[in-house]
């Protein structure tokens, strides 16, 4: 059976899905929900903090059955570790390499830089916080992970007086004056579940509007 | 020439035509061999030659329109680097030949030079005994008009052959080719390439060296079959391509010959595939290898693969923390 749609009924079907997902995205969890994830971890926002990249690699299904004699090593820059599964930190963010080599270990010859993976670590967390930071004005909260990573991954701000929010980038206005302890704390959705990935914290001081 | 070998030639055309091939010196670096052999025809074969004859393509681009020069390094047989058997008494010729049938009569390309091997047109020929002159240097054929190579349409270009052959005697004659466009050094023919359909060569001595051959596997082939003689189990042989990670090929002994066969997976057609001996041993070890497909026709070997050297495609998951 032939089945034509025509584009305007396909850009409807299409801006259909995008709002389902989205609701479904925003009804997924709340925002009290993940913060009490957050404080049930029992550990604080530096905790979480870390000055290592680190990036797991598994060739497993890499291994030929005719020719199991066969092992992995992974050459990066600094060292060469061995094995099918391996995991490596990085003391800075950007671009890493590393070539997979195998050996026969009965032959004992070694086919090096067959492959080459490049791995593109994120910078270090950072929130920008935009605008005049006075009561009664809006106040714009970004942080600069967002393009680099996985999409699906949720932020929660905590904006220090009480209000929580969720979103890569929110705004908020303030009603009240003093020092607010911001934090952004960075969940990755696991299945069911939700790990907490990164969390970063700024105090700004929000001063009355004359 | 059956329909079926058609297709491989048209593709190999294509990937010659098309790729950025410099392989001018044969042995190539890359094939990490010694040197090309020919032993005098009242050699035992143990010594690892079975038939005391080499047959090498050349291969020139149609862009080619100036002269090319096909130079033998050390083409005599004795002084340095030949394997004398008490003194030397061996006799080597090599003969040249274009126009048609060079390449393209059948028994120019069987495993055994027998009936009509010699076809095309005889363009220079040179017999060389134990002459000091030529001991550890070079002789160059040429002149050569590229115009005077058996033209292929499917491949676009030109091919010459060189055949060698120990007349007589009882040494092993070790030497190595390159062609060029000087008759009096090595400057490669942009796009030339060479090959053979079976390949005598020495290993290089070193104990855990790696020899890479190159076989080209045509789209339509199933099975290859490889055939060695004389390696004297001198350590093990495997094959790697795109699917296989280094399987294990059968390995001859003293002057003997073997032969095994794998099976092609889809993702290999229309490759080149990688065979590698891994020597144990450091005595000088020279040794006969050929390639067939499953209709028993022999498939060409190149000084530098076709495609580039196949690279195992290796499934690797990574999670990033």
């Amino acid at each position: 059976m032939k089945f034509a749609l025509k584009p305007k009924y396909f850009l409807l079907l299409f801006c259909g899905i995008v709002l389902q997902i989205n609701s479904v995205k925003s009804q997924d969890i709340s925002a009290d929900s993940l913060f009490a994830m957050f404080t049930a971890s029992g550990k604080s926002c530096t905790e979480f903090e870390s000055n290592q990249y680190c990036v797991t690699m598994n060739a497993e299904a890499s291994i030929d059955p005719a020719n199991p004699n066969v092992t992995f090593f992974w050459e990066f820059k600094e060292d060469t570790l061995y094995g099918f599964e391996v995991r490596k930190c990085f003391d800075t963010p950007g671009y890493h390499k590393v070539w997979l080599n195998s050996k026969d270990t009965i032959a004992k010859n070694i086919n090096a830089h067959d492959t080459m993976l490049t791995f593109n670590f994120p910078p270090k967390p950072e929130m920008n916080i935009k605008g005049d930071l006075i009561n009664s004005s809006t106040i714009i909260f970004e942080n600069n992970l967002y393009s680099y990573s996985n999409k699906k991954k949720i932020y929660l701000w905590v904006l220090g007086d009480g209000s929580m929010k969720i979103g890569p980038e929110v705004l908020h206005v303030y009603r009240t004056v003093g020092k607010m302890e911001i934090k952004l704390i960075i969940f990755n959705p696991m299945g069911p579940s939700y790990t907490i990935e990164k969390c970063m914290s700024k105090t700004i001081e929000i001063l009355p509007n004359r | 020439m059956t329909s079926k070998v058609i297709p491989s030639l048209c593709l190999f055309g294509l990937l010659l035509v098309f790729s950025p091939v410099i392989s001018q010196e044969i042995p190539a670096k890359g094939e990490n061999i010694a040197w090309l052999q020919t032993f005098g025809n009242q050699a035992n074969p143990k010594f690892g030659d079975d038939d005391y004859t080499q047959i090498f393509f050349f291969y020139i681009p149609e862009t080619q329109k100036t002269p090319i020069y096909l130079r033998i390094f050390d083409p005599e047989c004795g002084g340095q680097n030949d394997l004398g058997n008490g003194s030397f008494n061996t006799t080597t010729k090599y003969s040249v030949y274009g126009g048609k049938g060079a390449h393209s009569n059948p028994d120019a390309q069987a495993l055994d030079p027998v009936g009509n091997f010699k076809s095309g047109v005889l363009l220079a020929t040179q017999t060389f005994s134990s002459d000091p002159k030529f001991d550890n240097s070079w002789f160059t054929f040429g002149p050569l008009n590229p115009a005077e190579g058996e033209y292929s349409e499917q491949l676009k270009g030109r091919l010459f052959k060189l055949i060698c052959q120990g007349t007589s005697g009882d040494d092993g004659n070790l030497y190595r080719y390159y062609l060029s466009t000087s008759p009096n050094e090595n400057r490669p023919v942009e796009g030339g390439n060479g090959f053979t359909y079976e390949y005598s060569f020495r290993l290089m001595d070193k104990p855990g060296s790696v020899t890479h051959l190159y076989p080209f596997a045509d789209e339509n082939a199933v099975a290859i079959k490889q055939h060695n003689f004389d390696f004297d189990g001198d350590g093990y042989i495997k094959l790697y391509s795109v699917s296989k990670n280094g399987h294990t090929m059968a390995v001859s002994g003293d002057n003997n010959a073997v032969a095994s066969v794998h099976k092609l997976t889809e993702e290999e057609k229309g490759k080149s595939l990688n065979i590698q001996i891994i020597r144990k041993g450091s005595f000088s070890n020279d040794m006969v290898f050929s390639v067939t497909n499953e209709y028993d026709k022999p498939i060409p070997f190149f000084a530098v693969p076709i495609g580039g050297p196949p690279k195992y495609k290796y499934t690797i998951s990574v999670k990033y923390e």
